[in-house]
C-alpha cells in the first residue's frame, strides 16, 4: 500500500502544516517500504544491484568477473546453474561457449549507454554460436566460436572437465548439411522506410513460429521489441514473426557475418590472381553420396555410439521394406487425440 | 551503496538519517512559505527528527535483512542453516572427536575379545589430562562391528555413522592370535538415554527435544521399546530406526529419524510420520541413545587410551573378555589434528555461520562428484589436514604459461624462471598435437618459449599439511635449497625450496579421492614453491614503553604476523604484500602508532630464512622471480632472539 493513500479525516488536510507533514512522513518512509517490498530482489540476477551482484555470484559459487561488465555477469548468473548441471558435458561446453559470445553484443551495448552496463535487457543467448568437439586421443577440446574475434572465457573453466586440452578459437564451423547463404538483393525503395532494426542472434522459441502462423495476434515477446537510439519508437508495423525468422538465420550478429564473409564466403569474393590454380579433385575417391534412403550407408558414415543408435538416420529400418520404398522417419500422423507425438 | 563485508555489513538500503534530514532542510521550502524552520527546538523539527531516526532504524532492520541473503555476509547460524541447505551443505553441530583404536595381542595365547554393547554400555576407555589444572578424564566409547576405513569410504561423502552398522550389537567376538591385532573405532562422551512415549512424539509433531545440546549429530540412535506385558514379562527392542541426513528422506515408508533444528538453532530429533502407520505403536517408547561429547577439549594425542572396560563381563561369559590386561596393546591415533581416509575427527563446537560459509565454499556446486578444476580445488582444500592446496591440470599449466609469456612486465630471464615447467608438471611421453597451430599467435620457429606438452587425463594437486610441521603422517619431502637449472648448488642462496606433504598422508588424500569415482584424470602430488619469508622494520608507539613493555609488543606482533600469513589463511600464488604487513603489524597491539615500512634498499619484505650450520647463523636467501601461482609465501620468522622488528630504540625508556 502507498503510504500516501493512508486515509486521514479530510479536515485535516485542508491545513497547509498537516499537508506538509503527511507529505514528509510517506517521503521519509517509501524508500524504506520500497527496499523492504524489493528485498528478495537480491537472489535475481537481473535485479540485484550492481554492488552487491558479486556478493550473489559467490553465493551461487560463480566468482564475478570483472573484465566484463555487470550486465554480462548477470547473464551468466542466469544460465550458471545449467552450466553446473551439465558441467563435464558437451551440452555444458556449448552452453559455455554460446554464453561467452552472448558478450560482444553486451559489451558494445555497455559501451555506448551506461545504464545498459548495469541493466540486462535480452536475456537471450546465441543458440548454436559454437561448435565443441572433442579428441580423447590426443585429450583435446576444440571449441571454434562462430565470430571474428575470441570472447574472454568467463565460463569455461567451470564445465570443462579436467585433464584436456581446451583450445578456443574464431572461426566458422557447422555441419555441412546445414545450408547458409547471403543474399545480395536490391531493395525496393518502398521498403527502405521499413526498419528491422538490428536483429540479434537468439533463442528463437516455439511460438516465434506460431506467430509467422498466426499474425493477427501480436502478444510479442519482450525480446523484439526495440528500444535502441537508432531505432527511435518502437515500430509496431514490423511483423515480429519475421523478425523472430530473421533471428533464425544466425547471420545478424556483426561478428558472425564478419566470420562468414572472411573465411565462408571470400571464394569469387574478389577477382582471382591470373596464377591461382585450384586443386584437381581427386577422383579415385568418389565423395560419399549419400541421399539418407540407404540405412546402411548411412549407419556406416554417421558416427554413432552403436549399431543399433540410428539417431541421425531419416528412415526407419523396421517399416521400410526396401530401399525403393522408404518410410521417413518423421512422427506419425496423429489421428487422435492423445497418440504418441514420437514413435 | 556500499558493501563492507569485513565488517559483515551490506549497505543496501540507501536511507538513513542524515539522508533524510537533508531531504528535510531541502524540501520544506518547496512544501510550505508559511513555516521557516530554524531552531532545533521547533517542534516541527523535533517532529521531523524523530521520524528521521525512526527511518533511519527500519533502514538499520533491512540492511540486516539483505546480510542475511548472501553466502559472506550471513551472520545467524539458523539463516545460515536454511542458506547453505539449499546447496546441500549442512553446518555442523557439536562433534564428538574420534578415533581409531588397535588392540594387539602380544601374549603366546589366543585371545578372545568381545566388545558388544551390554549393561547399558559400551566398551570404554580412557585418557587422562590436566591441562586445565584439574584432573580429567577422558572416556571414549568403542562401537561394535566397526573398523578402520575400508577401499570404499571417503570423507567427502558425508556418512551418518549411525546408519551403516548395528553398534548395539550384543556380541562382537574377535579371536586374536598372538601377534594379531584388530581395530575398532572409539567415540568421545558419555553414552546417555532418553525415553518418551510414541503418544507423546505424535502429540509435539513429530519432533523431540533431548536434554541436552552437547550431541554429535552423527552418534545417535532411536529404538522403539515394546511394553511389558503379563504373557511377556520383558521389554524388548520391536524396530531400530534408522538414521537419515534430511527430513527430505522420509519419502521412503521405513522408520526413519533425521537431527534438525528449531528456530532457536537448537538441534531436535524430527521423527517420519511414517510412524502412523505403525499398528498398536502407541504403547510403544521410543528410547534415544546418543552420545554426551565434550567437543574441542575431548581431542586425544597418540596412544593415550588406557584402562579398557569391557560391556560383556568375562564373570557371566568366560569363553570372552577373559585375558591378562597386560597381554592387550592399546594403540590409537591422535585426533588433534584430522587426518585423511582415518575415522579421527577432531571434536568441535558447533558451526558459527561465518566458518559454515568458509566450509560450505568447498562443497558448492559438486554434487558430490569431481568434473571440473573448481570441483577438484574443493575436493583438495576440504580434505582433512589439508591447510591450503591447489589443483591444475595440463590446460591449467598451459594457460599460467601463457599468461607468463603474455605478460609485457616481465623480462624474458623473469618469465623463464616462473614458467610451470616439467618439474613442476609431468610432461606427455610423446607429442600429439600440433601446437604450431594451436599456438599460432607464437613464434615457435627457435622452438617453444616454455614447456607447453604436458600430460593430459592427469592433475597435479600442492598442498601444505599441518602447517608444514611433520605430523602422525610422517615427514613432508622437502628439497632444501631447489637450485634451478645448470648453477652449481649454492650453500647461501637458491631460487625455492621444493615441498610435498608426507607420502602416508598423500596415499590418505588419494584413498578418499578413488571411491569418488572420478574417472577423468590420476590425481597425483606434486613439489610445491616454497619461499620462507620474513619481516624487518621499527615500530614507533604511541608513548615511549619500557623493555619488557617493548618485548611483549613484539612478541604480539609476532603472533599477530603468523596467524594472518599461516597457510590456512593464505593460497597458493599469493604474495604477501607491504600493506597488508602494516596493516597486521598496527593492528596487532593498540599501543602502537605506526610501522616503519623500509625502503628500497631496506626492504620489509625480505625474501629468505635464518638457518644455523655449524653454530653460525645466517639468512639463506630465495630468488622471488621464481614465484608463480603454483608458489607458497611461507611466513617463517628468524626468532624471538632478533631484532629483525623492534621498537624505535629512541621510544624505549629506562
Amino acid at each position: 500500500m502507498n503510504i500516501r493513500n493512508i486515509p486521514v479525516p479530510d479536515i485535516y488536510t485542508d491545513s497547509q502544516d498537516f499537508r506538509f507533514f503527511l507529505d514528509w512522513f510517506s517521503m521519509c518512509l517509501e524508500k524504506t517500504q520500497y527496499d523492504t517490498e524489493s528485498l528478495l530482489d537480491l537472489y535475481d540476477p537481473l535485479r540485484c544491484p550492481e554492488e552487491l551482484l558479486w556478493m550473489l555470484a559467490d553465493t551461487m559459487g560463480y566468482r564475478y568477473d570483472d573484465r566484463l561488465c555487470p550486465a554480462f555477469n548477470r547473464l551468466v548468473l542466469l544460465y550458471f546453474m545449467s552450466m553446473i548441471y551439465n558441467r563435464g558435458s558437451r551440452d555444458g561446453m556449448i552452453l559455455a561457449a554460446d554464453v561467452n559470445v552472448a558478450q560482444f553484443v553486451i559489451q558494445q551495448r555497455a559501451e555506448e549507454d551506461d545504464i545498459l552496463s548495469n541493466r540486462l535487457e535480452d536475456t537471450s543467448i546465441p543458440v548454436n554460436s559454437a561448435n565443441v568437439t572433442s579428441d580423447l586421443e590426443t585429450g583435446t577440446i576444440d571449441v571454434v566460436y562462430f565470430s571474428d574475434r575470441i570472447p574472454a572465457d568467463a565460463c569455461i573453466e567451470y564445465v570443462r572437465p579436467l585433464g584436456m586440452y581446451v583450445f578456443q578459437r574464431a572461426g566458422v564451423r557447422f555441419d555441412a548439411r546445414t545450408k547458409i547463404a547471403i543474399d545480395a538483393r536490391l531493395t525496393d525503395t518502398r521498403d527502405m522506410a521499413m526498419s528491422f532494426g538490428p536483429t540479434f542472434v537468439g533463442h528463437y522459441r516455439r511460438d516465434d513460429y506460431a506467430r509467422l502462423q498466426r499474425p493477427g495476434d501480436d502478444p510479442r515477446d519482450p525480446v523484439w521489441y526495440r528500444n535502441s537510439v537508432a531505432e527511435g519508437e518502437t515500430d509496431p508495423s514490423i511483423h515480429p514473426g519475421t523478425r523472430a525468422l530473421y533471428s533464425l538465420q544466425l547471420a545478424n550478429g556483426d561478428e558472425v557475418v564478419r566470420a562468414l564473409v572472411g573465411d565462408i564466403f571470400s571464394l569469387g569474393y574478389n577477382p582471382q590472381a591470373a596464377g591461382q590454380t585450384m586443386p584437381d579433385i581427386d577422383i579415385s575417391d568418389p565423395p560419399n553420396w549419400n541421399l539418407r534412403y540407404d540405412s546402411t550407408t548411412d549407419a556406416r558414415i554417421t558416427p554413432v555410439a552403436s549399431d543399433s543408435d540410428l539417431a541421425v538416420a531419416t528412415i526407419k529400418p523396421a517399416q521400410s521394406t526396401s530401399v525403393i520404398a522408404p518410410v521417413p522417419k518423421v512422427n506419425d500422423v496423429m489421428t487422435e487425440l492423445g497418440d504418441p507425438l514420437s514413435s | 551503496m556500499v558493501s563492507d563485508t569485513s565488517k559483515g555489513i551490506v549497505k543496501y538500503t540507501s536511507r538513513d538519517y542524515s539522508s533524510i534530514m537533508e531531504d528535510f532542510w531541502s524540501i520544506v521550502p518547496t512544501l510550505t512559505d508559511l513555516w521557516k524552520p530554524e531552531a532545533d527546538s521547533d517542534p516541527g523539527v523535533v517532529l521531523g527528527k524523530f521520524l528521521a531516526s525512526a527511518a533511519d532504524m527500519l533502514g538499520v532492520n533491512v540492511d540486516a535483512l539483505a546480510n542475511e541473503v548472501f553466502a559472506p555476509t550471513v551472520s545467524q547460524r539458523k539463516n545460515a542453516e536454511k542458506l547453505f541447505g539449499i546447496i546441500g551443505y549442512k553446518l555442523g553441530w557439536f562433534t564428538a572427536a574420534k578415533t581409531e583404536v588397535t588392540f594387539t595381542n602380544n601374549s603366546a595365547d589366543t585371545v578372545t575379545l568381545d566388545f558388544g554393547f551390554a549393561n547399558s554400555n559400551f566398551a570404554t576407555l580412557n585418557a587422562y589430562t590436566d591441562i586445565t589444572g584439574q584432573p580429567r578424564v577422558i572416556t571414549y566409547n568403542i562401537i561394535p562391528l566397526s573398523s578402520s576405513y575400508g577401499l570404499y569410504d571417503t570423507r567427502s561423502k558425508r556418512e551418518v555413522v549411525t546408519s551403516a552398522l548395528n553398534a548395539f550389537s550384543g556380541t562382537d567376538r574377535v579371536s586374536l592370535e598372538p601377534g594379531k591385532s584388530v581395530t575398532r573405532v572409539a567415540i568421545e562422551g558419555e553414552l546417555r538415554n532418553y525415553s518418551i512415549p510414541v503418544s507423546q512424539v505424535k502429540q509435539n509433531n513429530y519432533t523431540i527435544k533431548l536434554p541436552s545440546q552437547h550431541l554429535d549429530t552423527t552418534a545417535i540412535w532411536v529404538e522403539a521399546i515394546t511394553p511389558a506385558t503379563e504373557e511377556d514379562p520383558s521389554e524388548r527392542v520391536n524396530t531400530r530406526w534408522t538414521q537419515v541426513p534430511s527430513v527430505a528422506d522420509f519419502v521412503v515408508p521405513e522408520p526413519r529419524f533425521c537431527v534438525t533444528y528449531d528456530n532457536y538453532g537448537n538441534a531436535q530429533i524430527q521423527i517420519s510420520n511414517y510412524i502412523n502407520q505403525l499398528e498398536n505403536y502407541d504403547g510403544n517408547t521410543l528410547l534415544i541413545h546418543w552420545i554426551e561429547c565434550s567437543g574441542v577439549i575431548g581431542s586425544i594425542g597418540t596412544d593415550v587410551l588406557s584402562n579398557l572396560v569391557m560391556a560383556v563381563q568375562a564373570t557371566t561369559n568366560p569363553a570372552v573378555n577373559n585375558y591378562d590386561p597386560e597381554s592387550i596393546t592399546i594403540s590409537n591415533l591422535p585426533n588433534t589434528l584430522e587426518m585423511p581416509h582415518t575415522y579421527t575427527v577432531t571434536g568441535k563446537s558447533p558451526e558459527t555461520a561465518k566458518e559454515a560459509y568458509i566450509n560450505s565454499r568447498n562443497y558448492i556446486n559438486t554434487w558430490d562428484s569431481l568434473v571440473t578444476l573448481p570441483d577438484f580445488n574443493r575436493f583438495l582444500k576440504r580434505e582433512a589436514g589439508v591447510d591450503t592446496g591447489l589443483v591444475i591440470d595440463c590446460q591449467k599449466a598451459l594457460e599460467i604459461n601463457l599468461a607468463i609469456y603474455h605478460n609485457d612486465g616481465l623480462t624474458a630471464s623473469q618469465k623463464s624462471k616462473q614458467y610451470i615447467t616439467g618439474y613442476d608438471f609431468p610432461i606427455a611421453d610423446q607429442d600429439n598435437i600440433d601446437w604450431r597451430l594451436v599456438l599460432s599467435d607464437i613464434d615457435m620457429t627457435n622452438g617453444a618459449p616454455f614447456p607447453l606438452n604436458f600430460k593430459t587425463f592427469s592433475a597435479v594437486c600442492y598442498a601444505i599439511h599441518n602447517d608444514f610441521q611433520d605430523s602422525a603422517y610422517g615427514v613432508a619431502s622437502v628439497q632444501n635449497p631447489y637450485n634451478s637449472g645448470n648453477s652449481p648448488t649454492v650453500r647461501d642462496g637458491g631460487a625455492y625450496i621444493r615441498y610435498k606433504p608426507p607420502y602416508s598422508f598423500i596415499d590418505g588424500v588419494l584413498a578418499d579421492f578413488r571411491p569418488l569415482q572420478a574417472m577423468t584424470v590420476d590425481l597425483s602430488f606434486g613439489y610445491a614453491r616454497i619461499f620462507p619469508w620474513f619481516v624487518v622494520g621499527e615500530i614507533y608507539p604511541k608513548a615511549p614503553v619500557s623493555a619488557d613493555v617493548a618485548a611483549a609488543i613484539i612478541a604480539k606482533v609476532k603472533e599477530a604476523l603468523a596467524l594472518y600469513f599461516a597457510p590456512a589463511n593464505r593460497d597458493f600464488g599469493q604474495k604477501p604484500t607491504i600493506m597488508e604487513v602494516v596493516e597486521v603489524i598496527e593492528n596487532a597491539d593498540s599501543r602502537i602508532k605506526y610501522f616503519d615500512a623500509g625502503s628500497i634498499n631496506n626492504p620489509v619484505i625480505n625474501w629468505g630464512e635464518k638457518i644455523i650450520r655449524n653454530g653460525v647463523s645466517s639468512i639463506r636467501e630465495y630468488d622471488v622471480e621464481y614465484f608463480n601461482p603454483i608458489s607458497f609465501a611461507r611466513y617463517k620468522d628468524t626468532g624471538a632472539a632478533d631484532n629483525n622488528i623492534r621498537i624505535a630504540p629512541d621510544w624505549i625508556v629506562g
